[in-house]
């Protein structure tokens, strides 16, 4: 009866360690598997998610609302794993004026060994795919069909607006179906692209 | 087959099955929040707390904010207002072609047919269910708000972006057939709308003899109404490149074609349901189209403290961008054959202030070349206490290309809103010269907000008729 255990500890007044390990316990797993699908790399994945733990620990008196914490951790590893991307992301940068500076899909992203030992070739090749994905792209994706948030939702999340959100996933199915070799189009595939 | 986004689904969740522990939290004896009065109010708080301390499922981690009431302080009409524009119809287009979805008549559509149960409620266009109601174009006034016509979608299609010429009464709109497919792939249609104010029939819908296109994601309509610029990606595999296409109107012959393999250009606004893509413009008397370019760059090398150790890092700076392309000139590269017309750095923000230029939308470029214009909100540089109030700016700015680094503010005004707010301004047409724009905000998410809609110039605003079509949260496909 671990819930009962935690009101009469309430009552008692927890401290701010132990809340944030009670949140621990209940959210870790769901963060830092959201992170590997947006890291693919099952360490940085964790170290996001104790970053951003030992973030709200550190903001703990400053939590004015409940729902706070967890919306905290939720944009905490966001943010993480977008700044993990970018570092991942920075060669290639060439002159803005010249066009050629670095593309969003800069090239394969770090994929953990067990990561690839565990997925067969069709997931190993999506993965792949999404990890191709500029960040915002990938990012509006794995909400949208990971977590399966809602267009809102997603929007709330990544701090854009729904449009954004229909923007970034259409772009990124598209992609990721170009990717795969799959025909993303129904019919009608002509018009002489590149003409 | 299953779709992409069923193989994505699978592959995410296969991956995130993979991982079945994580290791103990730690920490560190240096972490210690820091003691303060607020944190014994903390404390007395925690008796509230105990549910959300029970564990949750995955989804549980989708948490939306709680957005408080935004109290106006400033609101334009509002007791401190900046003057209000005089009641002229000067420069503002008096007629608007948008997208529009009526809505149901009956707001939970029930069975009546086979394939589900009788009476139950269903969704729109599943078996036995009533059919989606079809996209229409709607002809308003821009100022008093009537309605000169609708048009259903021919052919059973669907209406996917409008554009429009300097002139006010020719658009051309492309229709698409919805599938099981993005969007985003399915192939185009074009009409040309003619509006003719008192006529029998003001307005005409006629099929262009444009080609069908695949992978589009804008276009826009040059100022004389004789030519379509059009941008697309490919569908073909392993094959990142974009084109960028201009079509004559009347002939449908393909007459320039640039194509690029750069990830950046178009990355920011090319919203899907809408091939109206705003940062697309035709400029300086059809001579030239400029198009967004927001890419990123390295700062100056530096170190930082990162996990406990300090390593060099090279900061990404990130720019919203406007190229333009000489249309009378030769060449095909859709970037070594343009130029940067205008580009600003993107502030990194704290908490949800954006910045200059921060908001999601791609710069609008005036129809002379000489103005771009962008929209900002300017907030706390924090995410906490979440429901303080504080000052907001949200700003519609103006710079002129040939002095990119200063602003000029064509409306702006502060409201007082919780910290966890945001704001969604829009840019959706402006004057040639960059001086007048139509647009308009909303606070918080969801779609039920209500949306200031208007005509902002000089500091002022004026409020028009909300179109039914401009909603919070949407895409808005609407043009001038």
């Amino acid at each position: 009866m671990d819930h009962l255990k935690t009101e009469e500890a309430d009552v008692g007044g927890w401290t701010a360690a132990q809340h944030v390990t009670a949140l621990y316990q209940a959210h870790a797993l769901s963060l830092a598997r959201l992170a590997l699908v947006m890291l693919g790399d099952a360490s940085a994945a964790e170290d996001v998610v104790q970053d951003a733990f030992l973030g709200l620990y550190r903001r703990w008196d400053r939590l004015d609302h409940p729902t706070a914490a967890q919306a905290y951790l939720r944009t905490s590893v966001l943010n993480g794993c977008r700044t993990a991307l970018s570092r991942r992301a920075r060669y290639g940068v060439l002159s803005a004026d010249t066009g050629a500076a670095d593309r969003p899909s800069a090239g394969p992203a770090l994929e953990s060994a067990e990561a690839t030992v565990v997925h067969d070739e069709e997931q190993q090749a999506v993965l792949a795919a999404i990890r191709r994905l500029p960040s915002r792209q990938r990012e509006a994706l794995v909400l949208r069909y990971y977590l399966d948030m809602t267009e809102d939702q997603t929007a709330d999340a990544m701090r854009v607006s729904r449009g954004t959100v229909k923007s970034a996933t259409s772009r990124a199915i598209a992609a990721v179906g170009r990717m795969l070799g799959a025909p993303v189009s129904s019919s009608n595939n002509r018009s002489g692209e590149g003409s | 087959m299953n779709s992409i986004e069923d193989r994505v689904r699978a592959a995410a969740q296969a991956e995130a099955s993979s991982l079945r522990e994580v290791r103990p939290l730690r920490l560190p004896p240096d972490a210690s929040p820091r003691r303060t009065p607020r944190s014994r109010l903390a404390a007395r708080r925690t008796h509230g707390w105990r549910g959300w301390l029970l564990p949750v499922t995955a989804a549980a981690v989708v948490v939306a904010f709680a957005i408080a009431l935004v109290t106006i302080r400033d609101l334009p009409n509002g007791p401190t207002a900046p003057p209000s524009v005089p009641p002229t119809n000067s420069g503002v287009p008096p007629y608007y072609v948008t997208l529009y979805n009526p809505p149901q008549s009956s707001p939970t559509p029930t069975a009546t047919g086979s394939g589900q149960p009788a009476g139950a409620p269903c969704p729109a266009g599943a078996p036995g269910c009533p059919a989606a109601a079809a996209t229409e174009l709607l002809v308003g006034d821009t100022l008093t708000g009537a309605k000169l016509a609708t048009i259903a979608p021919p052919n059973g299609a669907d209406f996917y972006g409008v554009t429009g010429a300097a002139n006010d009464r020719t658009f051309v709109v492309d229709t698409y057939h919805s599938g099981s497919v993005s969007d985003f792939a399915l192939p185009r249609t074009f009409y040309r709308l003619q509006i003719v104010p008192g006529a029998k029939s003001p307005v005409r819908l006629t099929r262009l003899p444009l080609p069908s296109m695949t992978g589009m994601f804008a276009m826009a309509l040059s100022e004389s109404g004789t030519e379509l610029a059009v941008a697309r990606m490919s569908s073909k595999a392993n094959d990142q490149e974009t084109w960028l296409q201009i079509y004559s109107v009347d002939t449908g012959r393909l007459l320039r074609s640039w194509s690029t393999d750069n990830g950046y250009v178009f990355d920011r606004g090319a919203d899907v349901m809408s091939d109206s893509n705003y940062g697309l413009a035709w400029v300086d008397g059809d001579r030239a189209v400029d198009f967004p370019y927001n890419y990123e760059s390295r700062g100056a090398p530096t170190t930082i403290k990162f996990r406990g150790r300090t390593v060099r890092d090279t900061p990404i700076i990130r720019h919203l961008a406007v190229r333009t392309v000489d249309v009378t000139a030769s060449g095909g590269d859709l970037i070594t054959d343009s130029r940067v017309l205008w580009s600003v750095v993107i502030p990194e923000t704290g908490g949800y202030s954006s910045g200059t230029c921060g908001q999601y939308q791609d710069a609008l470029v005036s129809a002379d070349g000489k103005t771009v214009l962008c929209v900002s909100t300017y907030g706390p540089d924090t995410y906490r206490p979440a429901s303080k109030i504080v000052p907001w700016h949200l700003e519609w700015q103006a710079f002129s290309v040939t002095a990119p680094k200063t602003a000029r503010t064509v409306y702006g005004f502060t409201v007082d809103a919780p910290i966890a707010s945001s704001f969604w301004l829009n840019a959706l047409w402006s004057n040639a010269s960059g001086s007048a724009v139509i647009g308009f905000w909303y606070s918080g998410s969801g779609t039920t907000k209500p949306v200031h809609f208007g005509v902002m110039s000089d500091g002022s605003f004026r409020a028009f008729p909300v179109p039914p079509s401009v909603v919070a949260g949407g895409p808005v496909t609407i043009a001038w």
